[in-house]
């Protein structure tokens, strides 16, 4: 049973939210966009019983603002969950006879669920109260679904689990877990081999007692409460060096993996990253096993999980999405790695960004890339290890020259990209509509920086027709000169050229010094010579020096803009 | 735990122990049909303990519903919420309530019961059609008639279409009935002519949502199908599966008596030859003196119709007098009367209400009546009351319908009314529409805070609408204000400011309510019981008062349908009383013959212990013959 949306309204940081969901979503987006707070409030709320109407939140959970500043004062906190089939007729009876009365039939004959949860401050009873309801297809209360029955069938067909950023195995594999608990309860073990083993056991308690004396001193001491408060009167201390019983046994029983070494380590002595690995096995090992038995044979889990990178070095990380596909049931995650992104599906991922003082919700829209379009983004964000779409702000340049020279044009300018948030992205390989696209979607602010020869041109005349009604100032900057090496050639920086074209290579500069033709060559030559890379970083250096002229204003502006537009 | 089912003969037992299948069950008058429905329900749901999907159980009236819902508590332990108890009409709102947003309608209808908001619909309807065939009738007075039987026999445009061939006024009357319909649902509302076929309508133009219900409701029965019309039929076949009619029906074609109301022999041949439906007869009969089955197996020979191979029925009883069966002859009506009055009024008054005194036409009950008044004996007949009419119940109710709809002027003014004969305060219904389109238009709000305003609102009744404001108004919460405003009401009796009559029939009102009340919250549970679900299951059931102990109960046949007393006095028997006037103009072999003498066979079955069978020789001034029944049951006249 998909959650195919939720939508949020005053819960924490979170104004007004609506994020669509898949089988997995992925959420990116910065610290305070409210991802974790995503990943909270379908865990409260899908977790738990709320048919008896407890208040599932805290009270800095309301959405506390600077005029509203006490949770009595708060708006109401609401929630809304909906679930879709995928394809007519999915829902097996489990789900449509337990949620019978909330069940809507859509005009493509899928059938939807529409629950909602609203916690308000109420001043009458002086106290938060709960109400949750069902809605139908024009988000009217459906009153023949109110039976509590219906929200408990809900949660326990749709359980969901929410493991957090710190994964601390100790806390998961203990019998209270939810995960490790169900394994250790209900021991498949008939009747008269639990006794058998029970009594050998004890044999083995006994001879260990036997050889391990100190302890008689202490059940002598401690026989001595029985002479204050009434307590059995026979057998009264005893010691047991094993647990005795065998529930108690299976409760205590514990998980080792060996170390390298060869060493078998309880799981809470292995480091940080393994044991958050082991927990998310442990995950889904009781999904495996123990799910069905602990809700229903027709649940099917909606897990929530932060961060699943953390604490593992990036070439593990590469490999979690594939774990992460295969763990069943629906999948929430939030993360900020490039390493893990650089796997997922472009559609898949949800950005999160603060637009205007307000969290708002971006995705690549359906029609926006051809299948060609994206397997080529797809490779690029590969190669860029996911991080371009963690930026604010894309400078999209041609060619490799401007990739390396601009972030260190920036610090010229006291300017530091990484920190800004702005990402220098190449268009060449995958042509510059398709990442503008992708840019608009994902709510990402670009500026085009192109050259001015005639392929320049022709992409200046995309990025004006892609810029919708923002300024074409802020979306588009155009060299005077052909490219990046004749601007700054023309700057000033001919020596940097010059001095890069070695000796077999200046006998093609045949051109008089001064002409057009002649600089044209000497800049090809010195390509030819070391590379674009090198060139680049040479000529920054250069700019750095003592009473350098300084960059071109073309490309001072290009930087200014593509970091003003990172600070909208 | 397993549910005993030792007490059941052979041929119950086969119909209680039918699983998976279309089942038909003949069940003769007295065979205990009601309690093979409930067994088998309870055997259904205990052997699948733990599966969610449910049972519907479709009875004719809500009395037989919450008859089976006690039976069935008293069989099972735990599950019992698995089984929906419910009438064809209660079941179509519950339909409506759950998907009509497909036609326009929203969770919060109400249904009209009141025949004045209907000629208002009506009204409002005609003046939508077109100019040239607009004239045909006059008034919506009688148009409302036109348009019941429309609705009763069509529940969509298409069909009406059908039904009406080239019927020289079909323009008319296809404007006519669309224009109703769109009226309603234009003013969220839906009447008990409309119900049913808007239900059908929905699920029969989406597949899907007929499927859904077919997929939660696994089995389904029906109680009494041979008085079903065709909407209701349509329903049901809607509600099953063709290809795996879980459906199990109860019926017997010498029962039916609704033939007036779109009932026909023929409906139960056509369930049986589209669900290729096997049968199972219970003829015995555990209810009547043998002596009556006598006569009831004489009588029923006579209809030439009847299901192939109907068994005759076979009593059960053992004869322990010769007094089961009394015919008496009289000169005339008012004799007849007289007689049967005075015997009544020997009856001990602890025995009365195990008496009844049935009549084919409520005129001849009418005399029973008037001549109980004249002896000093207390008497009843069960009337249809639509709406509740004491000051106090008027106003809960009025107050919880403008709750609902906050800008229902009419329950405005109907709290207006009854608060001013309760607390002779009166408040204006222009000053409170007035005040509140300053805020949001909250009528309820607005009324409150009009009341709250008045000075002369005693301490109590303040106190009791400050609350209302915290229940009903902010939180919603009906039940809460229910309870509190039939505190304040009970206090409110001795209240001086009263108008002296305002509380005349608030006890007896009251006691309605309470009991309307349980037999909806055992229907659906009481979260279930949202206040929109709650005043629409009020407007689908009638509010007269239950029979007095001591009273001299009276009852038509067809309202005796489906009930049984110990001593039954069947008055009237007479050719143009039973049969009627009309069948006995059609002749021997008419339709409606049949049926009268269908209603004769209804009304001997009755009896549990006695029998008695008058008629006389003059009725409202001219001679009649004795009844042909008489004779057709081996009684020499």
């Amino acid at each position: 049973m998909l959650l195919t949306k939720i939508s949020i309204k005053n819960f924490r940081g979170i104004d007004e939210l609506t994020i669509p969901l898949e089988q997995c979503t992925v959420l990116i987006g910065e610290n305070n966009t409210g991802k974790t707070s995503v990943l909270e409030a379908v865990h409260t709320c899908l977790s738990r019983n709320l048919s008896r109407k407890v208040v599932p939140f805290g009270e800095y959970d309301f959405h506390l603002t600077a005029a509203k500043p006490e949770p009595s004062s708060a708006p109401p906190i609401e929630m809304d969950f909906t679930f879709v089939e995928s394809t007519e007729d999915e829902w097996p009876d489990a789900i449509v006879q337990g949620l019978d009365k909330a069940v809507q039939m859509r005009a493509d004959n899928k059938q939807e669920v529409r629950f909602r949860i609203v916690a308000a401050y109420d001043a009458a009873i002086k106290d938060f109260t709960l109400e949750w309801s069902f809605l139908d297809l024009n988000n009217v209360e459906l009153p023949t679904a109110k039976n509590p029955r219906i929200v408990a069938e809900l949660q326990q067909l749709n359980p969901a689990f929410f493991l957090a950023a710190v994964r601390d195995a100790g806390q998961h594999f203990q019998s209270r877990s939810p995960f490790w608990g169900p394994f250790t309860k209900n021991p498949q073990i008939d009747e008269a081999t639990r006794v058998e083993l029970e009594e050998q056991i004890e044999a083995i308690n006994q001879s260990v007692l036997d050889s391990h004396t100190p302890f008689n001193e202490v059940k002598t001491q401690v026989a001595k409460t029985g002479g204050l408060v009434p307590l059995a009167a026979a057998d009264l201390v005893s010691v047991e060096a094993v647990p005795a019983r065998i529930f108690d046994m299976l409760s205590k029983t514990q998980v080792k993996l060996a170390a390298k070494s060869g060493a078998k380590l309880p799981i809470t002595q292995h480091g940080a990253g393994t044991q958050s690995l082991s927990v998310l096995f442990l995950f889904e090992a009781f999904l495996n096993a123990r799910l069905a038995e602990a809700y229903d044979p027709d649940s099917e889990p909606l897990l929530a999980l932060e961060e699943p990178e953390s604490h593992l070095h990036p070439s593990a990380v590469r490999s979690l999405w594939k774990v992460l596909s295969s763990i069943k049931g629906q999948k929430i995650i939030a993360t900020h790695s490039g390493e893990l992104l650089a796997a997922v599906p472009l559609s898949s991922i949800r950005r999160l960004a603060r637009k205007a003082g307000k969290v708002e919700v971006f995705q690549v829209k359906g029609a926006t890339l051809t299948p060609d379009d994206e397997r080529k983004i797809a490779y690029h964000v590969r190669a860029k290890r996911g991080n371009l779409l963690f930026a604010k702000s894309w400078l999209l340049v041609e060619g490799e020259s401007e990739f390396w020279f601009l972030p260190e044009a920036a610090r010229l300018l006291n300017f530091d990209f990484e920190l800004e948030g702005v990402c220098c992205v190449e268009f060449a390989q995958c042509g510059l509509a398709p990442l503008i696209k992708l840019a608009t979607d994902l709510g990402i602010e670009w500026h085009v920086l192109a050259d001015g020869d005639p392929a320049g041109q022709k992409y200046a005349t995309t990025a004006r027709g892609l810029r919708g009604a923002t300024p074409e100032a802020q979306r588009l900057t155009v060299l005077a000169e052909k490219d990046i090496e004749h601007a700054m050639w023309a700057q000033g920086y001919s020596a940097v050229y010059d001095a890069a074209v070695g000796a077999p290579q200046r006998a093609n500069i045949t051109a008089a010094a001064g002409t057009p033709a002649h600089t044209e060559q000497t800049i090809r030559m010195a390509i030819s010579s070391t590379s674009k890379p090198h060139l680049a970083i040479a000529a920054v250096e250069a700019a750095r020096q003592a009473g350098s002229p300084g960059l071109p204003a073309t490309i001072q502006t290009a930087i200014t803009t593509a970091v003003n537009n990172a600070r909208l | 735990m397993s549910i005993d089912l030792t007490t059941l003969n052979e041929k119950q037992l086969e119909a209680v122990q039918w699983n998976e299948g279309p089942l038909l069950v003949l069940a003769g008058p007295g065979s205990g049909k009601t309690r093979v429905l409930t067994y088998r329900i309870a055997r259904l749901l205990n052997d699948t303990a733990g599966e969610r999907f449910r049972i519907l159980g479709i009875t004719f009236t809500n009395k037989a519903a919450g008859e089976m819902r006690t039976r069935l508590e008293g069989l099972l332990k735990a599950g019992k919420d698995r089984a929906l108890l419910t009438t064809f009409h209660s079941f179509a709102a519950e339909i409506l309530r759950q998907h009509g947003h497909h036609i326009g309608l929203r969770p919060d209808f109400t249904i009209l019961v009141e025949q004045a908001d209907r000629e208002a619909v009506a009204t409002e309807a005609m003046k939508m059609l077109s100019e040239d065939v607009a004239d045909t009738i006059s008034g919506a007075a009688n148009a409302l008639p036109v348009i019941d039987k429309m609705l009763a026999e069509c529940s969509n445009p298409k069909e009406l279409a059908e039904r009406l061939g080239a019927h020289q006024r079909k323009e008319f009357l296809t404007q006519l009935f669309n224009a109703y319909r769109a009226e309603l649902i234009k003013g969220n509302h839906l009447d008990f002519a409309s119900l049913i076929g808007m239900a059908v309508q929905l699920l029969e133009e989406r597949p899907a949502i007929a499927k859904q219900f077919q997929r939660v409701y696994r089995y389904v029965c029906v109680d009494e199908f041979q008085d079903t019309n065709e909407t209701q039929f349509r329903l049901l076949c809607s509600l099953v599966p063709a290809d795996r009619p879980n459906l199990f029906v109860v019926a017997d074609d010498d029962q039916l008596i609704y033939q007036w109301n779109g009932a026909n022999p023929k409906r139960l041949q056509e369930l049986l030859k589209r669900f290729s439906m096997g049968t199972v007869q219970l003829p015995e009969n555990y209810r009547c003196p043998p002596a009556v089955i006598e006569l009831a197996n004489n009588l029923i020979i006579h209809n030439l119709d009847r299901s192939a191979g109907k068994e005759r029925l076979k009593a059960h009883k053992v004869s322990t007098t010769d007094s089961h069966l009394r015919v008496f002859r009289f000169g005339d009506f008012a004799q007849e009367v007289a007689w049967v009055v005075s015997e009544l009024k020997e009856t001990p008054t602890e025995e009365r209400n195990h008496c009844v005194v049935l009549g084919r036409s409520k005129k001849l009950l009418d005399a029973v009546i008037a001549e109980c008044a004249q002896q000093g004996v207390p008497a009843y007949i069960a009337v249809r009351k639509s709406q509740f009419i004491s000051a106090p119940v008027t106003w809960l109710h009025a107050a919880l319908r403008l709750a609902n709809a906050r800008q229902d002027r009419e329950q405005l003014r109907k709290v207006c009314k009854a608060f001013y004969s309760l607390e002779g305060n009166n408040i204006r219904v222009e000053d409170v529409v007035a005040a509140s389109s300053f805020q949001s238009g909250d009528y309820l709000r607005g009324w409150l805070e009009a009341a709250l305003g008045q000075e002369t609102v005693s301490a109590p009744t303040r106190s009791f609408l400050e609350q209302t404001k915290r229940t009903l108004l902010e939180r919603g919460d009906h039940w809460a204000f229910i309870e509190a405003a039939f505190s304040w009401l009970d206090a409110l009796q001795n209240h001086p400011s009263a108008v002296d009559t305002a509380f005349d029939e608030y006890q007896e009102e009251k006691e309605v309510w309470n009991l309307l009340q349980q037999e909806v919250i055992q229907q659906y549970g009481k979260s279930e019981v949202s206040l929109h679900s709650l005043l629409q299951e009020f407007d689908l059931r009638s509010k007269e008062a239950p029979a007095p102990k001591d009273a001299v109960r009276c009852l038509t046949i067809h309202s005796s349908k489906g009930l049984e007393f110990k001593r039954v006095y069947l008055i009237g028997l007479v050719e143009d009383q039973l049969p009627s006037w009309a069948a006995t103009k059609k002749g021997d072999d008419s339709f409606e013959m049949r049926e009268e003498r269908r209603n004769c066979f209804v009304a001997i079955t009755r009896a549990e212990e006695a029998l008695t069978l008058t008629y006389a020789g003059r009725y409202f001034g001219y001679a009649k013959a004795p009844s042909r029944f008489l004779t057709e049951m081996g009684i020499t006249v």
